[in-house]
C-alpha cells in the first residue's frame, strides 16, 4: 500500500450527477498528486459533494478517473472500495453501536487477509492517533456532534486507502479538533502518499494545510493551484460574492479578511 | 504513537464487552429453554410435570395417550413455536437493518397479509396449486402468496430505482392492498368458511406436525449461516448506506439475498402457524436493547428473543383460560408488549 507514494489520481472530462441532472459536467483536473493535502472549496451547491461521489464511484461517472494506471470509471464497486475511501458529510443517526465497534465494521466490511486481531490492533491505532482512544467504549449516539465527526474520520483512515476523500471533515470541530485533525490527516497522507481530497468551508485552513486548492463553482473549476495561486479577491468577489482581502501574516501564511458583500 | 498502557486497556474493554454480549446471548438462550420446557409441561390434558418431562427422555415409561400427548401435541407445538419465533424474528432483524427502518418487519410489511390472501383463496373459494396434497392446500398457498409477496416488492424497487424508503411504502400499499383482498373474499365467504378463515388469521401452533417442523427448520438451517456471513457487511450498513459502499459493501446485492432469506423465512413460517404479527418486530428491538448492533451478536440474539417470547406466549396461551388453548398469535402481543415496555423503562433509567 505504501508503494503507491508516487501514484497520482487524474481527472478527465469527468461528468457526474442524478437522475436526469448533470451537476459535473466535463470537468478535467491536472493530476492530483499523493503526500500532502488538496483541499476542494466552494459555495453550497457548487458540487462538491457530487465531484466526491462521482470519484468515490458511488455516483454513476462519465469520463476518465485514472489512479495509480488503474482506470476507476466503470470499474467494479470492490475494486474502486479497495483503492478509495470516502468519508461521507453526513453522521450516521439512531445506531446501538459503540466506537470500537463500528470501527470495526468498517475495517470488516469487505473481505481481507487480515487476522482479527490484527483489526482490533489496527482500529486502535487509529483511534489513539486521533487521540480519541477513551471514547472507543462509548455509544456512538451518546456523543456529540464533533466526537462523532472524529469517530467517523477514524472510520475513514483505518481502512488506509489509497485515495482519502473526505466531505467536510471539520464542519462540527472546535478550533483544536480542527487542527488536530489537520495536523493528523496531513502526517498520514505524508507517510503513506495518500492522494487526499478534503472539502472545506474555512479558506484560511485550507491555506495553511493544503498545497493545491481546486475552487469550485457551479460545477465549475473556477481557480485550481497554490493557495497563492487559488486564493484571490478576484476568487472571493467571483465565487462567494464577498469583498476580502488575502494577505501573508507574520508567519507567511495567507490570511483572508472579508470585509463585505460586493 | 500510541500510549501501550492504555491501548492495552481499550482491547481489554473490548473483549469484556464481547464477553459480556455472548454471556447475554447464552441468557437469552438459557430463557429459551426455559420456555420450551414450561411449554411441554403445560396443557389442558392434566399430565404430571415429571410424568412430561420422563416422556421426553423415556417414551417407553409411559403410557400410550400420555406418550401421544406428549411426543404427537405437545412437543410438535413447543418445538413449532421455538423456531417460528427464531424465524420471524430474524427475518424482522434483516429488514430493520437493510431496509434501515425499525418499524420493518415481516407483518408491517405485506408478508402476513400476502399469507391471508393466499390461505383465503384456498379456505373460501377452494382456489390452491396444482398438484398439491389437500392437507397442504392452505399452508401451500399462504406460502406462494407470502413469498411471492417479497419478490413483488423487489421487482417493484427494481423498477422505481431501489431506495429502502420506496420499498418501504410499496411495502405499506401491499398490506393494504391484500387486506382489502381478503375482506372481499370474507364478504363472499360462507358462515363455515368465514369462521375457519378468521381462526386460520388469528394464528395458532396448534397446526404443528413433525412434516412441518422439518420444512422449517430446514429453511432456518439454510438461511441463518449465510446471513451470519452477511454479519459485518449489515453492521457496516448501519453506520449508513453512502459509507458501507465505500466500505466495498455492495448494498444492492445485499438488500436483494437479504430480502430472498426474509421471504423464506417468513414465508414458511406464516404459512405454518398463520398471522403472528408482533414476534418479528419486538424480537429484534429487544435484542437491540440487549446486545446493540453488532450484528454477530444481534442476529443471533433476535432469534433467541423472538423465540423467547413465543414460548412463553405459547405457555400462556394455555394458562389464561383454564382448560382451553387461545390462539397464539392474540397473546404474543399480550404478552410481548409489557415485556417490551418494561425494557424501554429499564433502559430509560440507566441512562
Ligand atoms: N440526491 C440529489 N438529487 C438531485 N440533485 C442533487 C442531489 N444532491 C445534490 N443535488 C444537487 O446537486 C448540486 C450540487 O450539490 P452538492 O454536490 O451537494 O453541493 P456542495 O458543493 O454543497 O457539496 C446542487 O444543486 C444540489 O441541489
Ligand atoms: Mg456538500
Amino acid at each position: 500500500m505504501s508503494d503507491t507514494a508516487s501514484a497520482t489520481l487524474s481527472v478527465e472530462r469527468l461528468s457526474v450527477g442524478y437522475p436526469g441532472r448533470k451537476v459535473i459536467d466535463n470537468l478535467s483536473l491536472s493530476p492530483i498528486r499523493g503526500g500532502a493535502l488538496t483541499a476542494l472549496v466552494g459555495p453550497n451547491a457548487a458540487g462538491k459533494t457530487t465531484l466526491l461521489r462521482g470519484l468515490a464511484g458511488l455516483n454513476r461517472a462519465y469520463g476518465s478517473i485514472r489512479f495509480g494506471g488503474r482506470e476507476l470509471v466503470g470499474a467494479s464497486a470492490t475494486e474502486h472500495a479497495a483503492h478509495v475511501t470516502y468519508m461521507p458529510q453526513a453522521l450516521p443517526q439512531r445506531v446501538g453501536l459503540t466506537v470500537f465497534e463500528a470501527l470495526l465494521g468498517a475495517l470488516k466490511a469487505s473481505p481481507h487477509g487480515r487476522a482479527s486481531s490484527a483489526d482490533r490492533e489496527l482500529a486502535l491505532e487509529t483511534l489513539a492517533r486521533l487521540g480519541i482512544e477513551q471514547l472507543a467504549m462509548r455509544a456512538l449516539d451518546e456523543l456529540s456532534g464533533g466526537q462523532r465527526q472524529m469517530a467517523s474520520l477514524a472510520q475513514a483512515i483505518a481502512r488506509r486507502p489509497s485515495v482519502l476523500l473526505l466531505d467536510e471533515p471539520t464542519s462540527a470541530l472546535d478550533l483544536n479538533h480542527q487542527l488536530r485533525v489537520m495536523k493528523v490527516v496531513q502526517a498520514i497522507a505524508r507517510e503513506r502518499g495518500i492522494v487526499t481530497i478534503l472539502v472545506l468551508h474555512d479558506i484560511a485552513l485550507a491555506c495553511r494545510w493544503c498545497e493545491r486548492i481546486i475552487v469550485l463553482s457551479g460545477g465549475k473549476v473556477f481557480a485550481d493551484g497554490s493557495p497563492d495561486e487559488a486564493v484571490t479577491p478576484k476568487m472571493f468577489s467571483g465565487v462567494y460574492g464577498v469583498e476580502a482581502r488575502v494577505e501573508h501574516c507574520s508567519r507567511g501564511y495567507l490570511q483572508v479578511m472579508v470585509d463585505d458583500d460586493v | 504513537m500510541a500510549d501501550s498502557t492504555h491501548a492495552s486497556f481499550v482491547i481489554e474493554d473490548y473483549g469484556r464487552l464481547v464477553r459480556k454480549r455472548l454471556a447475554v446471548l447464552a441468557g437469552l438462550c438459557a430463557i429459551v429453554l426455559a420456555g420450551f420446557m414450561a411449554d411441554l409441561v403445560t396443557g389442558p390434558s392434566q399430565l404430571a410435570v415429571a410424568d412430561a418431562v420422563k416422556g421426553l427422555f423415556f417414551p417407553g415409561e409411559l403410557s400410550a395417550p400420555a406418550r401421544v400427548i406428549i411426543w404427537d401435541v405437545r412437543l410438535p407445538q413447543a418445538l413449532l413455536a421455538v423456531l417460528v419465533g427464531a424465524a420471524l424474528s430474524l427475518a424482522g432483524a434483516e429488514m430493520q437493518t437493510i431496509l434501515n427502518n425499525p418499524l420493518a418487519s415481516p407483518f408491517t410489511l405485506g408478508v402476513s397479509s400476502a399469507a391471508s390472501l393466499g390461505a383465503a383463496l384456498a379456505i373460501v373459494l377452494g382456489i390452491g396449486l396444482p398438484g398439491i396434497a389437500s392437507s397442504w392446500i392452505v399452508s401451500g398457498n399462504a406460502f406462494v402468496f407470502a413469498f411471492g409477496s417479497v419478490l413483488l416488492l423487489q421487482a417493484l424497487s427494481r423498477l422505481r430505482g431501489t431506495g429502502p424508503e420506496t420499498l418501504v411504502l410499496f411495502g405499506i400499499a401491499m398490506v393494504f392492498t391484500f387486506n382489502a383482498l381478503v375482506a372481499l373474499i370474507q364478504f363472499v365467504a360462507t358462515q363455515e368458511a368465514l369462521q375457519q378463515l378468521v381462526f386460520w388469521s388469528m394464528g395458532s401452533l396448534a397446526r404443528g406436525n413433525w412434516e412441518k417442523l422439518a420444512v422449517l427448520f430446514a429453511a432456518i438451517v439454510l438461511v441463518t449461516p449465510t446471513a451470519m456471513w452477511s454479519a459485518w457487511k449489515m453492521t457496516a450498513l448501519r453506520l449508513g448506506e453512502d459509507r458501507a459502499r465505500s466500505f466495498g459493501v455492495d448494498v444492492a446485492r445485499l438488500r436483494f439475498v437479504s430480502l430472498l432469506r426474509v421471504s423464506l423465512l417468513a414465508a414458511t413460517s406464516v404459512a405454518f402457524v398463520g398471522t403472528i404479527g408482533f414476534v418479528g418486530l419486538v424480537g429484534p428491538h429487544i435484542a437491540r436493547l440487549l446486545v446493540g448492533e453488532d450484528h454477530r451478536f444481534f442476529l443471533p440474539a433476535s432469534m433467541a428473543a423472538g423465540a423467547a417470547v413465543m414460548s412463553l406466549s405459547s405457555v400462556a396461551s394455555k394458562v389464561i383460560v383454564p382448560g382451553a388453548v387461545m390462539p397464539v398469535g392474540i397473546v404474543t402481543a399480550l404478552i410481548g408488549v409489557p415485556f417490551f415496555m418494561a425494557l424501554i423503562f429499564l433502559r430509560r433509567e440507566r441512562i
